[in-house]
């Protein structure tokens, strides 16, 4: 499992680095789908069967289609290399440095002990983890699920009128 | 693992649906007229529009039939009580107001009538989800659903590049915030293991008297804080989080302007108290400090960028952030007065607001090329009545006397004052004084005939109109420039701000019932 | 439900890998290469391309996209449900019909509207 976890990550942040190395976009739409894999990859490792699947479903199936369909839609493949700006270069520093401390914070706290609940990695091996998000999203948060839905009506008439002649 | 039984049970069912009840009639409405929509035999402009305000006027009967009650719903992820029931009846009045905006101004425009309805009508449902909701899950998700119809409302005038550039600046900026959000409560859940509001209160309340707390779970309520902060605070438009705001105002319609001034800040500052009186006010990290920086910050800048604005919408934009600073005045202040006066403030804003963007579609309708501020030249004089109203929003929003504006200011800074913050007081005295300089210099333009004559000024408009009546622009502007909605909405806006300002006791008793609420859990 | 279980899928990946390494590979091994500037260029009846082989695309497409992305995200959400569907019952029932209900309404809606029409 252990090495697993390596070769996952070294796809992940090759392939996330090519997204932003690399000058064609849609190469780098390519790139993009590979990290996702490779994420979906991770959530397999931590238990979380359905996340995996969601995310190869919706990231790698359908953002990835539209990721491409947009840089087409743009005309984009015809920018070459990338657009430098100072600006642009502080702002990721910081991003970057407050990622690394998070990443500092975390690993500080991952040996304390933590609030945990009834579903343990055991439990979850046991009775399935599509089954246990089944359980709760159904009766638990059964309302937050049909407010999703609504949600996602008034995505498809936004999409519509967006795009609307 | 989960006890189902309790799911079977009629009683929870019923209980549940009737906790939700007011959104639910939106909710349906908003359905009806997108059916209707389908027809192409029905004339949907109009039907539409009465179906709009049928719905919330249905939703209003709702929620006073269910006013006394306080109802848990769905396993706790929301809640119906007095502080929705205050909470329910701004949003439903800003909503209202809205649509009676709405009505001339986009008749005169090309672009989906039902849709635009039913969106206005599931942003308001879902802004008062959110202030109903005391899950973190249920939150985040009634911010998208309000957020992703704002978005969809602000580019709605589809050939303006403004009105697409102001929708998309929303949507980027709002995407992060709500990332930003999500994040927050990743990391409280981390600390907590909960997401529920009171559950979470509750944990903290009993770590805080442990010896020996576990700091670093400490660490991740921080962050998780500070994170939750952040996406509500974009909501509010607080300072360094305002960004979005003057350019996504500027370029949305003016009655969605109206909107995302009155009801989405308004339900992002309900939605922040009920955050803000169960987590923050342990002043983890010192938060009351953070809050006070935020509010002077954010009260200034806006009052500072109002002056240099030359467009009224913008002004109004920037102004309405000035505004947030000073409800935020009444949260840090706290307790049951300052959360009472913020309350009332809302109230009291919502109507200014409205009246003024009443008085905005006004000009828009006189086809004034953009909504410039040198263009009112001698307005006082043609328009009497319109003039003296919108001296009247504009003396509100500045807070002088016998307004409701300078109520809801003395209720939130003598609460500040009872609570020992002198220093911001006296920051926020300075701030209204600075404020009630821009907007009674627009009050004097409006009274003042301009010797240079503009090409733009009203007074030149009405004067070429006395030689040609016939022209065909003035018929246009003669019957477009007042509808009997937007006098309706104007007079409301006037009696409401009138009423608060000179007999403000029955709503602050109002405000006062419904903060109560907040504690008693 | 445990991670061993998906070590068939894990295999499966690597001799997909595999495959597609191996025959690119080998091809550009075994066949003859030619370099030439008018292979790289747009076919066009054996006559001169004139202007930018890039077409910008219809915006039908993009909608198409979205459309699959939000129908998408309804289908998966029937995963959890189909799991637990008979500990739910008539209750779960309810829930999904009423979910699927108000997406079928989008889809007749945009159905209506013309918006799946292509020309």
């Amino acid at each position: 499992m252990e090495a697993l976890f390596y070769i996952f990550s070294v796809i992940a942040i090759v392939s996330a680095l090519m997204v932003i190395l690399v000058k064609n976009p849609l190469t780098s739409a390519l790139y993009i789908i590979l990290c996702f894999f490779a994420l979906a990859g991770f959530y397999i490792l931590l238990n979380m069967q359905f996340l995996a699947a969601m995310q190869i479903m919706v990231y790698a199936g359908a953002i990835a289609v539209i990721i491409v369909l947009v840089i087409m839609l743009l005309n984009l493949a015809k920018i070459k290399g990338a657009i430098k700006d100072f600006h642009q270069i502080v702002i990721s520093i910081i991003a970057i440095g407050l990622l690394a401390l998070e990443v500092i914070l975390y690993l500080n706290a991952a040996g304390e002990k933590k609030p945990t609940g009834i579903y343990t990695n055991a439990v979850i091996n046991k009775i399935g983890n599509t089954q246990i998000i089944g359980e709760f999203l159904f009766t638990k948060y059964v309302f937050p699920f049909e407010v999703a839905s609504i949600l996602l009506l008034v995505a498809v008439i936004g999409a519509y009128i967006f795009a609307k002649k | 693992m989960l006890d189902l039984s309790q799911m079977y049970s009629e009683y929870f069912l019923e209980k549940s649906l009737l906790s939700v009840m007011p959104e639910a009639v939106l909710i349906i409405f908003a359905f009806i007229i997108l059916l209707l929509g389908l027809f192409k035999s029905i004339k949907n402009g109009e039907n539409s529009y009465y179906i709009a305000l049928i719905g919330i006027v249905f939703s209003f009967l709702y929620l006073f039939i269910l006013s006394n009650h306080t109802i848990h719903g769905f396993y706790g992820s929301i809640i119906f009580d007095k502080f929705d029931v205050f909470f329910f009846t701004v949003i439903l009045l800003s909503g209202f107001l809205t649509v009676l905006l709405s009505k001339n101004y986009f008749d005169t425009r090309n672009v989906l009538i039902p849709e635009y309805y039913s969106l206005v009508l599931f942003s308001i449902s879902a802004m008062m989800l959110l202030v109903s909701s005391v899950n973190l899950i249920m939150i985040f998700l009634s911010i998208e659903f309000m957020s992703i119809a704002a978005y969809i409302l602000t580019g709605y005038l589809k050939g303006e590049s403004r009105s697409t550039e102001g929708a998309m600046k929303y949507f980027i900026l709002g995407t992060f915030a709500s990332a930003f959000f999500l994040f927050g409560s990743v990391f409280i859940y981390a600390a907590t293991g909960h997401l529920n509001l009171y559950k979470i209160h509750n944990f903290i309340f009993r770590q805080s008297f442990k010896v020996h707390y576990v700091y670093n779970s400490h660490t991740f309520l921080a962050i998780g804080l500070v994170l939750l902060l952040v996406g509500l605070a974009f909501k509010m438009s607080l300072f360094p989080f305002h960004a979005w705001t003057p350019d996504s105002y500027d370029g949305a319609p003016t009655p969605v302007t109206n909107l995302m001034a009155t009801g989405i800040k308004v339900a992002a500052f309900g939605i922040f108290i009920r955050v803000f009186t169960s987590i923050y006010s342990f002043n983890i990290l010192n938060f009351y400090n953070i809050l006070w920086i935020l509010a002077v910050l954010t009260m200034t800048f806006g009052n500072f960028a109002a002056l240099l604005q030359t467009d009224l919408k913008r002004l109004i934009a920037y102004s309405s952030i000035a505004q947030a600073g000073y409800i935020l005045m009444g949260i840090i202040a706290g307790g049951y007065y300052g959360i009472s006066g913020t309350l009332f403030y809302l109230l009291a804003y919502i109507f200014m607001t409205a009246g003024a963007f009443g008085i905005v579609i006004m000009f828009e309708n006189l086809k004034l090329a953009s909504v410039d501020i040198k263009s009112y030249y001698g307005f006082g004089f043609k328009y009497p009545l319109t003039a003296a109203a919108f001296s009247f929003f504009l003396l509100s929003l500045a807070g002088i006397p016998v307004t409701s504006g300078f109520m809801g200011k003395f209720f939130v800074f003598s609460a500040a004052i009872k609570s020992g913050y002198y220093w911001l007081v006296f920051i926020a005295i300075l701030n209204s004084a600075f404020a009630a300089y821009y907007y009674i210099k627009i009050i004097v333009k409006m009274y003042m005939v301009d010797n240079q004559s503009n090409n733009n000024s009203i007074a030149d408009v009405i004067n070429n109109s006395n030689v040609t009546v016939n022209n065909g622009q003035m018929e246009i502007i003669k019957e477009n420039h007042v509808t009997s909605a937007l006098v309706i909405v104007i007079i409301l806006c006037l009696i409401f701000t009138l009423l608060l300002g000179v007999f403000p006791q029955p709503f602050i008793n109002f405000a006062a019932k419904s903060v109560t609420s907040l504690w008693n859990i | 439900m445990e991670q061993n279980s998906f070590l068939p899928i894990l295999i499966m990946l690597v001799i997909a890998i595999l495959f597609a390494v191996f025959t690119v590979v080998f091809s550009s091994l075994l066949g003859k290469k030619t370099f030439e500037k008018g292979k790289l260029k747009a076919y066009e009846c054996g006559i001169e391309p004139v202007g930018e082989p890039h077409v910008r695309f219809d915006i039908k497409f993009y909608l198409i996209a979205i459309f699959f992305l939000l129908f998408d995200i309804e289908a998966l959400f029937l995963f959890p449900w189909a799991v637990v569907f008979s500990s739910l019952g008539l209750y779960g029932f309810v829930e999904m019909f009423l979910f699927i209900a108000i997406l079928v309404f989008g889809l007749i809606y945009i159905w209506k509207k013309g918006a799946l029409k292509w020309d």
